[in-house]
């Protein structure tokens, strides 16, 4: 069929009996799609995650691509073929599940606390962001240096969005005592007078994301700008 | 030695003039636009994501395409008697055999680098380098397995599922290990601990190529130069095993 058309023969050398069956065939296959049912979008649960030691075997060693792999895919979870599903219908026990797995395939990434911060910690309804808070609280605590910032946000979302004070002081709290590298901006370690003096949360943003873009520690453009997006919405 | 290097500049010249290659750049535009895709549904880390993407799919495809390179060619050698024709010369299997492995081993140090290419611009330099380097090396792994199982097989789709078969256990030998150590559920029976010992051996029987050309490399670069030294190591160890495994096999075979 692929041959160069020199190397092809007239199409009458083709006996009528096949011409005819190819035709047949084609029609059978239409009718036969015709017949079945139209495809309705479904909405799938979210189920629990593979086990750790699944993800590394189904890495062949290569973690790292399924480290992003799994995240776009979690991200885009809500929005399956046909169907979108709201935040609040996610179950949170099995999303945190996937993060942590995820967060195991490769500790040195901010991709996962991103998503936990900034989109599954806004949805309207505090047990599910209570659940990622303590989340974002848990793996801290694995590495305090180098997820101040998570804690950080942590805070902000536990006092303006949950309205729960003394939960973000024990955040602001804890990340005073643990985060003790030099590379921590004094804001961050003193949030907890950030949250006492009686800032908006517009305010209070503006002081993180200027403070994080001051710092240096966000360079990653698609970021920035996300970042900038929020605090946009945050003034309308 | 000049037979040698006359079968191998015969070997790459045949590689070459079979257009395999316009396959593979085409493979590496279809990858390339793959990574980009999926870097556009990325909200951070976006260049990460796309190089660690782009190095998976480039490696997985480099393996399939050099598999296939060696097998073909060498199926088509036999069903054409060039095998016969060349060993009825003064030429010794091992001769044969090493020309053979030389002409695909520069076929695969040659694909080796123009994969990687694109991480040369994308991701850290000498992270790249690394990463091609342990390509390279683990496409003459893969080549060496290649003609061992064509030896033995005889036929496309065997060795290739073998060289499949070989490729799969040694990347995930070390998580097959892990797993067996720590079972969740551990039965005492006598079969946990044959399947135990069984993946135990495997281990010390495959190279690890769990190690070897890690996305990881591109985008936090090589910390430790001791996992390079490991793998030129182990590199070596196996494709003499393999190769003197392969010879064993083809002094053995009967050509009429």
């Amino acid at each position: 069929m692929l041959l160069p058309l020199q190397d092809q023969r007239a199409l009458h050398n083709v006996p009528s009996g096949v011409t005819l069956a190819l035709i047949v065939a084609l029609g059978f296959q239409v009718l036969f799609q015709g017949m079945q049912k139209p495809i309705s979008a479904q909405a799938e649960a979210l189920s629990e995650p593979p086990s750790i030691a699944s993800l590394a075997l189904t890495s062949f060693g290569d973690e790292l691509p399924v480290f992003y792999g799994s995240l776009l895919w979690l991200q885009a979870f809500d929005h399956q073929p046909g169907v979108s599903i709201p935040y609040t219908k996610l179950n949170y026990e099995n999303l945190t599940l996937w993060l942590d797995r995820i967060v195991s395939l490769y500790p040195q990434s901010t991709y996962p606390f991103l998503l936990a911060s900034r989109i599954y910690s806004q949805v309207p309804d505090p047990v599910r962001q209570r659940h990622m808070l303590e989340f974002i609280r848990e793996k801290f605590v694995e590495d305090p240096n180098g997820r101040w910032r998570w804690l950080a946000e942590a805070t902000l979302i536990a006092k303006h969005r949950l309205d729960d004070l003394p939960l973000a002081l024990s955040f602001a709290e804890q990340l005073a005592s643990l985060a003790n590298s030099p590379e921590v901006p004094f804001w961050a370690r003193d949030m907890q007078l950030m949250l006492l003096q009686d800032m908006d949360e517009l305010e209070s943003a503006r002081i993180l994301i200027g403070g994080l873009l001051a710092n240096g520690d966000i360079d990653d453009p698609y970021e920035i700008s996300f970042l900038e997006m929020k605090l946009k919405e945050l003034e309308q | 030695m000049n037979k040698i290097i006359t079968i191998a500049k015969y070997t790459s010249l045949e590689v070459r003039r079979s257009r395999l290659f316009w396959s593979l750049f085409i493979g590496i535009l279809v990858v390339l636009g793959l990574s980009l895709f999926a870097g556009q549904l990325a909200i951070t880390e976006r260049g990460s994501l796309e190089v660690s993407m782009m190095a998976a799919l480039l490696r997985v495809s480099s393996v399939l395409f050099v598999a296939l390179i060696v097998i073909t060619s060498m199926l088509r050698e036999r069903q054409d008697k060039q095998l016969e024709l060349v060993l009825s010369l003064p030429i010794e299997r091992s001769s044969y055999f090493l020309g053979k492995w030389l002409g695909y081993s520069w076929v695969s140090f040659v694909v080796a680098f123009v994969v990687s290419l694109p991480l040369y611009w994308l991701a850290d330099f000498y992270g790249a380098m690394a990463w091609s380097i342990s390509l390279a090396l683990e496409l003459l792994l893969v080549l060496t397995v290649s003609m061992l199982f064509q030896f033995t097989f005889n036929q496309v789709p065997g060795a290739m599922l073998g060289v499949m078969g070989f490729y799969g256990l040694s990347r995930s030998v070390s998580a097959l290990q892990l797993i067996s150590e720590n079972p969740i559920a551990s039965s005492g029976e006598v079969s946990q601990s044959l399947m135990n010992s069984a993946v135990q051996s495997l281990g010390y029987l495959l190279p690890h190529l769990d190690q070897f050309t890690q996305s990881r490399w591109l985008v936090d670069g090589v910390s430790d130069s001791i996992v390079m030294l490991n793998i030129v190591l182990q590199s070596i160890i196996y494709v003499v095993l393999l190769s003197l495994a392969s010879m064993f096999d083809l002094y053995r075979k009967k050509i009429n």
